[in-house]
């Protein structure tokens, strides 16, 4: 899937989302987390948006284990939005499929939505994902 | 007969209803002696041998029998004005004996040099009750306060010096003892630069004096001093808002800050979960 040959470092801004499977408890909020990533990735799969996509879900959704909170509520966090790509012109090796530089949460209410998130926080956003 | 027994009745029936005021008569009895005494006294020095002979004789008559004034607030409305607004106390009239000359001031026959006088404005000490004022870069004094309770020309009493007594301030004039200083005397600027002085000295005290009481007593934990020996639902509890919970891996609920980090550092993507959420300032309380 991943040409060897071409190979950059990107960062990505990531947004991921918390969801709560059979909750108990009365929603009060909904979280999200940014997440900024380096990888390793070749230009042809960049290019290929529709790759591209099934590529950073299937890996978030390999590093992101879903666990039990202390209500006994399921918590699973998904890709919700590729915010930004950027390539990093200089070599930086890592050895890990990917490396997170950065991260934060963001708090929202409970009915808000992914777009709420992207209006609020990152009203610049230009990456087009409408396939998410 | 009938007329004089209506008449009677009468009297009677006044007598009666009265009764229950019958100390309040005696109240303002005082009050009017009072009142006619602080006019009298505040008189001019000009007044007659006669005036002044029968302020000596209401005085003695008085003297035996005037109690000393309580401390609340009572009295005549000039007594009451002075227990709430003290710094609005008996100004000392300008003495021909004051004067300031080259080489010092004389305040009352008193001479003091230049030197000396200095040294007893350096003692100067700002009245308890006085209101706030500023000093602006022109030397002149602004009062903050409602003009409506003090008029303008009132004069305020604003320090006190050693020897020489209150210093007070109109609009354009400062009293110090019986000398009259304006913007155009030399001693001006002494005087209003050390009044600045003081109120600044005051004001900062105040503030001082504040924020020490504002200190909290017990400053809260952060991970410095213990947060590695709490566990997260200790954390939490204490210093994170409660909302993180709905997240936070039940697993790692009652581990150790420590080994949250540990667990996290090898690789466990649940426990980089949990330290991520306890990491991130936007849920410290």
């Amino acid at each position: 899937m991943d040409d060897s040959k071409n190979k950059h470092v990107y960062s990505i801004v990531l947004l991921k989302e918390a969801i709560i499977k059979n909750p108990v408890v009365t929603k009060d909020h909904k979280l999200f987390e940014e997440s900024l990533i380096l990888i390793s990735i070749s230009e042809n799969l960049l290019r290929d948006k529709e790759k591209f996509l099934i590529f950073i879900r299937n890996l978030v959704q390999n590093n992101e284990e879903i666990y039990p909170n202390e209500f006994g509520e399921m918590v699973i966090w998904k890709l919700a939005k590729i915010i930004d790509v950027f390539e990093i012109s200089e070599d930086i090796e890592f050895s890990l499929p990917f490396q997170e530089v950065y991260s934060r949460f963001l708090e929202m209410p409970a009915n808000a939505s992914i777009d709420d998130v992207v209006n609020k926080f990152y009203s610049d956003y230009v990456w087009e994902d409408k396939e998410m | 007969m009938k007329k004089l027994h209506w008449k009677i009745s009468l009297v009677l029936l006044t007598v009666f209803l009265l009764i229950p005021y019958a100390g309040e008569f005696s109240i303002l009895k005082v009050k009017a002696d009072e009142t006619g005494q602080t006019e009298i006294s505040s008189s001019s020095s000009a007044t007659s041998d006669a005036q002044s002979s029968e302020v000596k004789n209401s005085e003695q008559k008085q003297a035996p029998t005037e109690p000393t004034p309580p401390p609340s607030f009572t009295g005549t409305l000039s007594d009451m004005i002075d227990q709430v607004y003290p710094s609005m106390s008996i100004v000392p009239k300008p003495s021909p004996k004051s004067f300031v000359s080259d080489d010092g001031v004389t305040i009352n026959g008193q001479f003091y040099s230049n030197a000396e006088f200095d040294a007893l404005l350096d003692k100067m000490t700002l009245a308890p009750n006085a209101p706030e004022f500023t000093v602006d870069a022109n030397g002149q004094i602004h009062f903050d306060y409602d003009l409506r309770i003090f008029p303008l020309a009132a004069p305020i009493f604003v320090a006190a010096l050693p020897i020489i007594g209150k210093v007070f301030v109109t609009g354009a004039t400062i009293i110090v003892g019986g000398l009259m200083i304006n913007e155009n005397n030399k001693e001006w600027n002494k005087v209003t630069s050390r009044l600045n002085a003081a109120q600044r000295a005051k004001v900062e005290a105040e503030k001082a004096k504040a924020k020490a009481k504002a200190k909290p007593t017990t400053p809260k934990k952060t991970a410095k001093d213990g947060e590695d020996e709490m566990t997260a639902d200790e954390i939490i509890s204490k210093l994170r808002k409660a909302s993180i919970r709905r997240e936070f891996p039940k697993e790692y609920l009652n581990k150790k800050w420590k080994d949250i980090k540990n667990a996290a550092d090898k690789g466990n993507a649940v426990a980089r979960k949990a330290k991520k959420l306890l990491q991130d300032g936007r849920f410290k309380k």
